[in-house]
């Protein structure tokens, strides 16, 4: 698994919020994508799942341009978890996690054993198994995103984007969440996640992209990144970095 | 390895499902027996089973086949085209609220269908003028909503919802300006009415035809059900799969329109009832909605014409009486298991 963008400029209508970007994503690294609001975080891994063309500039996965793929070769390597996962109609869990199986099957295939074990595993591990019958609409805000995390896993692509994995997660889910990811890419996967947790992409995230919105960009190994100064740099809004004697931490403090 | 409690979750697929679509295959299968058996004339089940048999005597026979029997085909494929057409348009533009008719196709047909009959044709000609118009308003709202290769559900249904409201003015205009005497025959085009169905075959076919056209597309849908973006990251190709669904539903909608008229409410609240009933794989929903929606469509026919007789009532009133009570029930019933 490896994606490299090369020369990648997006923007949102006359806006560009990412300029020339070279960026290269291999198996084992967790990017974190840091950025005030309306930086282009979700714009961008929306570009780099190849759901929104560029407006310069490639994505390349496994040396292949991404436009170049089919939309089910894309989703066999790459997926993605959405900000936010619509449900108009009704469905229980079980099913919106198999929906992950989705492009692993062929047109007449049904899912079968393995993959319902899959997505059997993929609620246990974010402990919605017990409610595989229910219907979706029953679930909170915070087990919806645990449930939109089940479908990617169930879903197993070589490389995970996450756009805001921990929106509505309590503190344990969190973590439980951002351990599995870091779990599977310890080896042949990698994952690029846009985060507003300094503290969490300290602890996960191998590395750091940072989005100014205006189209400069950061980036580089997560110690050197998350720093008061450039974190200041970043949010406009001064940080402390607070040492225990097992830990420490970057915290936003206003003047 | 999963624990015993999870087996019944690998079993693929679900044995509920195929239950539920067993028990709507019967519910088909008994509103067509009812559809041969009453009427001005009763004929015995025994009877209706001795004309399929071969063994009829003349009057039962040619009152079963030639009469009730293509009218009760005609309705049953009306029905299971508007279901059909309903699932799919549901779909397309991700609203539960979506009925077939939502984007004017029935519009267009209404208004050519309208000027044919003022202008005193009928048969083929009203057949092939309300296809036509169907036609003309599905290529309108497709060319203004697909302008610019962006094709969001919003835009397309507002651009539908307003062509639909353009076609409705013209409706009115045409009933206004019609002499008295054309004004019942287009009134009960308007109401949805099976009395000049004709020959089932052709609107069986295309439900047919129709129906092997979309089951491929079944699992493509429960995912683009979940929005673009979770379709798209799963691999579907969204732009083609909706211009597919467009192209089928607006086809499945002109079919049902032409034989029998805008017949409402199937097409919106068959869809979701199968939904209540646990059919929510579209692999089984399409089918659950053909088999639901044309039984329904058939026991209203049935009911339609035996209900005032001699007097024949439009069957769209009927669909609305059984239907709305039905879904009301379901719906509270739903809202109720946890």
């Amino acid at each position: 698994m490896k994606l490299i963008t090369r020369q990648l400029t997006i923007a949102a209508g006359e806006r560009v919020l990412v300029r020339e970007l070279d960026l290269v994503l291999e198996a084992g690294q967790r990017w974190a994508i840091l950025g005030p609001n309306g930086s282009g975080k979700t714009t961008l891994l929306h570009t780099l799942a190849g759901l929104r063309p560029p407006r310069a500039g490639s994505v390349e996965l496994d040396g292949q341009p991404l436009d170049a793929l089919e939309r089910r070769e894309i989703a066999r390597r790459l997926g993605l978890m959405p900000q936010d996962t619509p449900d108009p109609f009704p469905a229980t869990v079980l099913e919106t996690a198999l929906i992950g199986r989705h492009p692993h099957l062929s047109r007449w295939q049904w899912e079968g054993p393995a993959d319902r074990q899959m997505a059997v595993a993929a609620l246990e591990t974010v402990g919605l198994a017990d409610c595989a019958h229910r219907p979706v609409s029953s679930l909170s805000g915070g087990e919806r995103r645990r449930l939109a995390f089940a479908t990617l896993l169930a879903q197993d692509p070589p490389l995970l984007l996450l756009d805001e994995p921990t929106n509505h997660l309590d503190f344990p889910h969190q973590h439980t969440v951002l351990q599995r990811v870091t779990q599977l890419t310890r080896k042949a996967r990698g994952a690029a996640m846009s985060l507003h947790d300094v503290n969490l992409a300290s602890r996960y995230c191998s590395h750091a992209l940072f989005l100014h919105g205006d189209g400069r960009s950061e980036q580089g190994p997560i110690r050197q990144m998350l720093t008061p100064d450039r974190l200041e740099r970043l949010y406009g809004m001064p940080f402390r970095h607070m040492v225990f004697e097992d830990g420490q931490c970057l915290v936003p403090w206003p003047d | 390895m999963a624990a015993p409690r999870h087996l019944n979750m690998l079993r693929t697929p679900d044995r509920h499902a195929f239950g539920v679509l067993l028990l709507l295959g019967l519910l088909a299968v008994f509103a067509l027996g009812l559809a041969l058996m009453l009427g001005s004339v009763p004929v015995t089940a025994g009877d209706v089973l001795a004309v399929f048999a071969g063994r009829a005597d003349g009057m039962a026979g040619r009152l079963v086949l030639e009469l009730r029997l293509p009218r009760a085909l005609s309705a049953f494929a009306t029905g299971a085209l508007l279901a059909v057409a309903g699932s799919l348009m549901q779909v397309l533009v991700r609203n539960p609220l979506a009925d077939p008719y939502v984007l004017g196709i029935s519009g267009g047909a209404a208004v050519a269908a309208l000027l044919a009959l003022l202008a005193g044709l009928g048969g083929l000609w009203l057949t092939g003028s309300a296809f036509g118009g169907a036609l003309l308003a599905m290529l309108l709202v497709f060319g203004l909503a697909h302008r610019n290769g962006d094709w969001s559900p919003t835009r397309l249904l507002l651009t539908g919802v307003v062509l639909a409201s353009g076609w409705g003015a013209l409706v009115s205009f045409l009933l206004v300006v019609s002499p008295d005497s054309r004004l019942h025959g287009m009134l009960f085009w308007l109401m949805g009415d099976l009395a000049y169905a004709g020959d089932p075959g052709p609107a069986l076919a295309i439900l047919g035809l129709g129906l092997l056209a979309c089951w491929p597309l079944a699992r493509d849908l429960n995912v683009l059900q979940r929005g673009d973006l979770q379709a798209g990251a799963l691999g579907v190709d969204t732009r083609k799969l909706q211009r597919r669904l467009y192209l089928l539903a607006s086809l499945l909608t002109a079919s049902a329109v032409v034989q029998a008229g805008s017949i409402g409410f199937v097409g919106l609240v068959i869809p979701h009832l199968v939904r209540l009933l646990g059919l929510t794989d579209h692999r089984l929903l399409l089918p659950g909605a053909a088999l639901a929606g044309g039984g329904l469509l058939v026991l209203a026919d049935t009911l339609a014409r035996t209900l005032l007789a001699p007097q024949q009532l439009p069957v769209g009133i009927i669909t609305a009486l059984i239907g709305i009570p039905l879904f009301l029930h379901l719906l509270q019933r739903g809202a109720r298991t946890p």
